[in-house]
Protein backbone atom coordinates (compact mmCIF):
# COMPACT_ATOMS: atom_id res chain seq x y z
CA UNK A 1 0.00 0.00 0.00
CA UNK A 2 1.17 3.45 -0.96
CA UNK A 3 1.48 5.96 1.58
CA UNK A 4 0.21 9.49 -0.13
CA UNK A 5 2.64 12.77 -0.07
CA UNK A 6 2.12 15.90 -0.62
CA UNK A 7 2.77 15.62 -4.98
CA UNK A 8 0.33 12.77 -5.40
CA UNK A 9 -2.95 12.86 -6.50
CA UNK A 10 -5.02 12.06 -3.21
CA UNK A 11 -8.59 11.51 -2.90
CA UNK A 12 -8.10 12.09 1.14
CA UNK A 13 -6.79 15.32 0.84
CA UNK A 14 -8.89 16.84 -1.92
CA UNK A 15 -12.00 16.05 0.43
CA UNK A 16 -10.34 17.28 3.82
CA UNK A 17 -9.53 20.53 1.69
CA UNK A 18 -13.26 20.75 0.20
CA UNK A 19 -14.76 20.37 3.84
CA UNK A 20 -12.20 23.27 5.08
CA UNK A 21 -13.52 25.37 1.96
CA UNK A 22 -17.39 24.78 3.26
CA UNK A 23 -16.18 25.59 6.33
CA UNK A 24 -14.80 29.32 5.46
CA UNK A 25 -17.52 30.21 3.03
CA UNK A 26 -20.01 29.49 5.92
CA UNK A 27 -18.25 31.43 8.19
CA UNK A 28 -17.84 34.20 5.30
CA UNK A 29 -21.80 34.13 4.88
CA UNK A 30 -22.07 34.32 8.57
CA UNK A 31 -19.63 37.53 8.63
CA UNK A 32 -21.28 38.87 5.77
CA UNK A 33 -24.57 38.58 7.86
CA UNK A 34 -23.43 40.44 10.82
CA UNK A 35 -22.20 43.23 9.13
CA UNK A 36 -25.22 45.06 9.46
CA UNK A 37 -25.47 44.31 13.29
CA UNK A 38 -22.07 44.46 14.49
CA UNK A 39 -19.97 45.70 11.57
CA UNK A 40 -16.04 45.76 12.96
CA UNK A 41 -16.50 42.12 13.45
CA UNK A 42 -18.57 41.62 10.47
CA UNK A 43 -15.91 42.57 8.25
CA UNK A 44 -12.98 41.68 9.79
CA UNK A 45 -14.71 37.33 9.75
CA UNK A 46 -15.72 38.47 6.04
CA UNK A 47 -12.49 39.87 5.11
CA UNK A 48 -10.38 37.49 6.90
CA UNK A 49 -12.41 33.49 5.78
CA UNK A 50 -12.97 35.50 2.07
CA UNK A 51 -9.33 35.35 2.29
CA UNK A 52 -8.99 31.97 3.33
CA UNK A 53 -11.88 30.64 0.85
CA UNK A 54 -9.69 31.98 -1.83
CA UNK A 55 -6.40 30.27 -0.72
CA UNK A 56 -8.09 27.02 0.08
CA UNK A 57 -9.80 27.00 -3.78
CA UNK A 58 -5.81 27.95 -4.71
CA UNK A 59 -4.89 24.85 -3.09
CA UNK A 60 -7.36 22.84 -4.55
CA UNK A 61 -6.65 23.97 -7.97
CA UNK A 62 -2.77 23.05 -7.40
CA UNK A 63 -3.91 19.13 -5.90
CA UNK A 64 -6.49 18.42 -8.96
CA UNK A 65 -3.48 19.48 -11.04
CA UNK A 66 -1.14 16.45 -9.94
CA UNK A 67 -0.35 13.49 -11.72
CA UNK A 68 -2.56 14.26 -14.98
CA UNK A 69 -0.78 12.31 -17.41
CA UNK A 70 -2.42 8.89 -14.94
CA UNK A 71 -5.15 7.27 -13.67
CA UNK A 72 -4.93 7.39 -9.72
CA UNK A 73 -4.43 4.40 -8.11
CA UNK A 74 -7.53 4.38 -5.87
CA UNK A 75 -7.53 0.49 -4.85
CA UNK A 76 -3.23 1.56 -3.53
CA UNK A 77 -4.36 4.79 -1.62
CA UNK A 78 -7.35 2.22 0.00
CA UNK A 79 -6.81 2.31 3.39
CA UNK A 80 -9.45 1.02 6.03
CA UNK A 81 -7.46 1.87 9.61
CA UNK A 82 -6.86 5.48 7.88
CA UNK A 83 -10.74 5.61 6.85
CA UNK A 84 -11.95 4.42 10.53
CA UNK A 85 -9.20 6.77 12.05
CA UNK A 86 -10.60 9.64 10.38
CA UNK A 87 -14.31 9.10 10.37
CA UNK A 88 -13.83 7.95 14.38
CA UNK A 89 -11.76 11.73 15.38
CA UNK A 90 -14.90 13.06 13.04
CA UNK A 91 -17.94 11.65 15.45
CA UNK A 92 -15.70 11.78 18.40
CA UNK A 93 -15.74 16.30 17.90
CA UNK A 94 -19.02 16.22 16.92
CA UNK A 95 -20.46 13.93 19.54
CA UNK A 96 -18.66 16.11 22.43
CA UNK A 97 -19.12 19.55 20.79
CA UNK A 98 -23.17 18.68 20.06
CA UNK A 99 -23.98 16.40 23.62
CA UNK A 100 -21.82 18.98 26.34
CA UNK A 101 -25.45 19.34 28.89
CA UNK A 102 -25.76 15.52 28.23
CA UNK A 103 -21.76 14.88 29.03
CA UNK A 104 -21.79 17.04 32.10
CA UNK A 105 -25.56 15.33 33.40
CA UNK A 106 -23.84 11.65 32.83
CA UNK A 107 -20.97 12.73 35.05
CA UNK A 108 -23.04 14.14 38.13
CA UNK A 109 -26.10 12.36 38.16
CA UNK A 110 -26.40 9.27 36.23
CA UNK A 111 -26.83 6.11 38.14
CA UNK A 112 -24.04 3.86 36.48
CA UNK A 113 -21.98 6.98 35.99
CA UNK A 114 -21.09 5.98 32.25
CA UNK A 115 -19.34 9.40 31.82
CA UNK A 116 -16.98 8.69 34.38
CA UNK A 117 -15.81 5.46 33.53
CA UNK A 118 -15.73 6.77 29.83
CA UNK A 119 -13.74 9.81 30.72
CA UNK A 120 -10.82 7.58 32.32
CA UNK A 121 -10.88 5.00 30.16
CA UNK A 122 -10.52 7.46 26.93
CA UNK A 123 -7.79 9.59 29.21
CA UNK A 124 -5.96 6.48 30.54
CA UNK A 125 -5.92 4.97 27.25
CA UNK A 126 -4.09 8.49 26.09
CA UNK A 127 -0.77 7.45 27.61
CA UNK A 128 -0.37 4.36 25.93
CA UNK A 129 2.17 6.21 23.01
CA UNK A 130 4.36 6.59 25.85
CA UNK A 131 4.98 3.31 26.88
CA UNK A 132 8.35 1.64 25.57
CA UNK A 133 7.87 -0.78 22.39
CA UNK A 134 8.78 -3.85 24.48
CA UNK A 135 5.97 -3.22 26.86
CA UNK A 136 3.91 -2.25 24.11
CA UNK A 137 0.66 -4.21 24.27
CA UNK A 138 -2.33 -2.77 23.01
CA UNK A 139 -4.99 -4.96 24.25
CA UNK A 140 -3.35 -5.75 27.43
CA UNK A 141 -3.10 -1.44 28.11
CA UNK A 142 -7.32 -1.03 27.06
CA UNK A 143 -8.25 -3.89 29.75
CA UNK A 144 -6.49 -2.31 32.26
CA UNK A 145 -7.98 1.13 30.85
CA UNK A 146 -11.43 -0.39 31.47
CA UNK A 147 -10.26 -1.16 34.65
CA UNK A 148 -9.10 1.78 35.79
CA UNK A 149 -12.30 2.84 34.39
CA UNK A 150 -14.58 0.83 36.67
CA UNK A 151 -12.42 1.90 39.66
CA UNK A 152 -13.02 6.00 38.61
CA UNK A 153 -16.76 5.00 39.22
CA UNK A 154 -16.54 3.13 42.19
CA UNK A 155 -13.93 6.03 44.07
CA UNK A 156 -16.80 8.32 42.66
CA UNK A 157 -19.90 6.26 44.41
CA UNK A 158 -17.52 6.26 47.52
CA UNK A 159 -16.67 9.55 47.78
CA UNK A 160 -20.90 10.57 47.41
CA UNK A 161 -21.21 8.05 50.48
CA UNK A 162 -18.64 9.60 52.51
CA UNK A 163 -20.15 12.67 51.61
CA UNK A 164 -23.84 11.52 52.71
CA UNK A 165 -22.08 9.96 56.36
CA UNK A 166 -19.96 12.69 57.02
CA UNK A 167 -22.71 15.30 56.17
CA UNK B 1 -8.37 15.96 -17.28
CA UNK B 2 -8.44 18.45 -14.98
CA UNK B 3 -11.24 20.28 -15.76
CA UNK B 4 -13.14 17.32 -15.28
CA UNK B 5 -11.03 16.82 -11.08
CA UNK B 6 -12.05 20.51 -10.94
CA UNK B 7 -16.07 19.69 -12.40
CA UNK B 8 -15.66 16.55 -9.87
CA UNK B 9 -14.58 18.78 -7.07
CA UNK B 10 -17.22 21.48 -7.64
CA UNK B 11 -20.12 19.23 -7.39
CA UNK B 12 -18.53 17.09 -4.61
CA UNK B 13 -18.70 20.77 -3.05
CA UNK B 14 -22.33 21.50 -4.15
CA UNK B 15 -23.51 18.06 -2.59
CA UNK B 16 -21.71 18.88 0.89
CA UNK B 17 -23.91 22.07 0.60
CA UNK B 18 -26.92 20.46 0.47
CA UNK B 19 -26.14 17.83 3.25
CA UNK B 20 -24.74 20.97 5.76
CA UNK B 21 -28.29 22.81 4.54
CA UNK B 22 -30.02 20.03 5.49
CA UNK B 23 -28.19 18.96 8.66
CA UNK B 24 -29.12 23.03 9.82
CA UNK B 25 -32.83 22.21 8.82
CA UNK B 26 -32.46 18.78 11.46
CA UNK B 27 -30.87 20.80 13.84
CA UNK B 28 -33.51 23.96 13.77
CA UNK B 29 -36.31 21.40 13.46
CA UNK B 30 -35.04 19.61 16.80
CA UNK B 31 -34.54 22.88 18.29
CA UNK B 32 -37.77 24.54 17.90
CA UNK B 33 -39.35 20.96 18.79
CA UNK B 34 -41.42 20.73 15.68
CA UNK B 35 -41.32 19.89 12.34
CA UNK B 36 -44.13 20.49 9.48
CA UNK B 37 -44.88 17.65 6.93
CA UNK B 38 -43.44 20.64 4.22
CA UNK B 39 -40.05 20.88 5.86
CA UNK B 40 -39.95 17.12 6.09
CA UNK B 41 -40.11 16.64 2.74
CA UNK B 42 -37.52 19.27 2.29
CA UNK B 43 -34.83 18.10 3.92
CA UNK B 44 -35.65 14.36 2.63
CA UNK B 45 -35.07 16.37 -1.13
CA UNK B 46 -32.12 18.05 0.29
CA UNK B 47 -30.66 14.74 1.53
CA UNK B 48 -31.30 13.02 -1.70
CA UNK B 49 -29.94 15.65 -3.54
CA UNK B 50 -26.51 16.04 -1.45
CA UNK B 51 -25.71 12.13 -1.22
CA UNK B 52 -26.58 11.52 -4.64
CA UNK B 53 -24.53 14.56 -6.08
CA UNK B 54 -21.41 13.73 -3.94
CA UNK B 55 -21.03 10.23 -4.53
CA UNK B 56 -21.03 11.18 -8.36
CA UNK B 57 -18.30 13.54 -7.19
CA UNK B 58 -16.30 10.97 -6.23
CA UNK B 59 -16.58 8.83 -9.40
CA UNK B 60 -16.04 12.53 -11.25
CA UNK B 61 -12.33 12.84 -9.85
CA UNK B 62 -11.85 9.04 -10.19
CA UNK B 63 -12.76 9.54 -13.74
CA UNK B 64 -15.56 6.86 -14.01
CA UNK B 65 -17.57 6.74 -17.16
CA UNK B 66 -20.94 5.57 -14.82
CA UNK B 67 -20.80 8.89 -12.66
CA UNK B 68 -20.29 10.86 -16.44
CA UNK B 69 -23.83 9.71 -17.27
CA UNK B 70 -25.10 9.45 -13.93
CA UNK B 71 -24.15 13.45 -13.22
CA UNK B 72 -25.57 14.41 -17.25
CA UNK B 73 -28.92 12.63 -15.83
CA UNK B 74 -28.76 14.03 -12.49
CA UNK B 75 -28.29 18.01 -13.20
CA UNK B 76 -30.73 18.01 -16.18
CA UNK B 77 -32.73 16.68 -13.13
CA UNK B 78 -31.81 19.42 -10.74
CA UNK B 79 -32.20 21.95 -13.34
CA UNK B 80 -36.10 20.93 -13.87
CA UNK B 81 -36.28 20.30 -9.96
CA UNK B 82 -35.04 23.66 -9.53
CA UNK B 83 -37.31 25.42 -12.14
CA UNK B 84 -40.15 23.60 -10.47
CA UNK B 85 -39.34 24.96 -7.07
CA UNK B 86 -39.07 28.77 -8.61
CA UNK B 87 -42.39 28.57 -9.61
CA UNK B 88 -43.64 27.60 -6.65
CA UNK B 89 -41.86 30.49 -4.92
CA UNK B 90 -43.46 32.78 -7.36
CA UNK B 91 -47.01 31.51 -6.91
CA UNK B 92 -46.77 31.64 -2.96
CA UNK B 93 -45.24 34.94 -3.48
CA UNK B 94 -42.01 34.29 -1.48
CA UNK B 95 -38.56 35.99 -2.35
CA UNK B 96 -37.81 34.50 -5.14
CA UNK B 97 -33.78 35.84 -5.41
CA UNK B 98 -32.15 32.88 -3.60
CA UNK B 99 -34.26 30.44 -6.06
CA UNK B 100 -32.86 32.30 -8.97
CA UNK B 101 -29.28 32.15 -7.85
CA UNK B 102 -29.62 28.43 -7.34
CA UNK B 103 -31.59 28.31 -11.24
CA UNK B 104 -28.37 30.27 -12.38
CA UNK B 105 -26.27 28.03 -10.91
CA UNK B 106 -27.53 24.82 -11.85
CA UNK B 107 -27.84 25.42 -15.10
CA UNK B 108 -24.27 26.88 -15.83
CA UNK B 109 -23.26 23.73 -14.19
CA UNK B 110 -25.57 21.93 -16.28
CA UNK B 111 -24.13 23.81 -19.69
CA UNK B 112 -20.46 23.47 -18.34
CA UNK B 113 -21.15 19.35 -18.22
CA UNK B 114 -23.10 18.87 -21.36
CA UNK B 115 -20.64 20.93 -23.33
CA UNK B 116 -17.64 19.26 -21.59
CA UNK B 117 -18.82 15.72 -20.57
CA UNK B 118 -20.09 14.97 -24.18
CA UNK B 119 -16.66 15.81 -26.33
CA UNK B 120 -15.25 12.41 -27.63
CA UNK B 121 -11.62 14.05 -26.62
CA UNK B 122 -13.31 13.84 -22.91
CA UNK B 123 -14.57 10.90 -23.39
CA UNK B 124 -11.33 9.14 -23.76
CA UNK B 125 -10.23 9.98 -20.09
CA UNK B 126 -13.17 7.70 -18.63
CA UNK B 127 -13.09 4.83 -17.33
Amino acid sequence: MSSPTKEQFYIGTILGTLLGLLIFALLTGIGIRLIPRQPKIGWVSTVLFGTMCVVTVLDLVREISLEQDKMPDVKGQLSIRRALIAVGVTLVTLFLGIADEFISFLFSNSFPRPGVWLGTFVTTLAFYPLRDEKHADFKRWTLVCAILGVASVILSYGKDWLVNVLI
Amino acid sequence: MRLIRLLGAVVIFYGLSYLLHALMQILGSILSQSAPMLHVHVIGLNLCIGTVTTVIGFGLLLSRNWARIAWLVTVTVLVFVHCLILFLWYVRESDVTGQILNVALTSFLAVISWGKLTQESTKKHFA
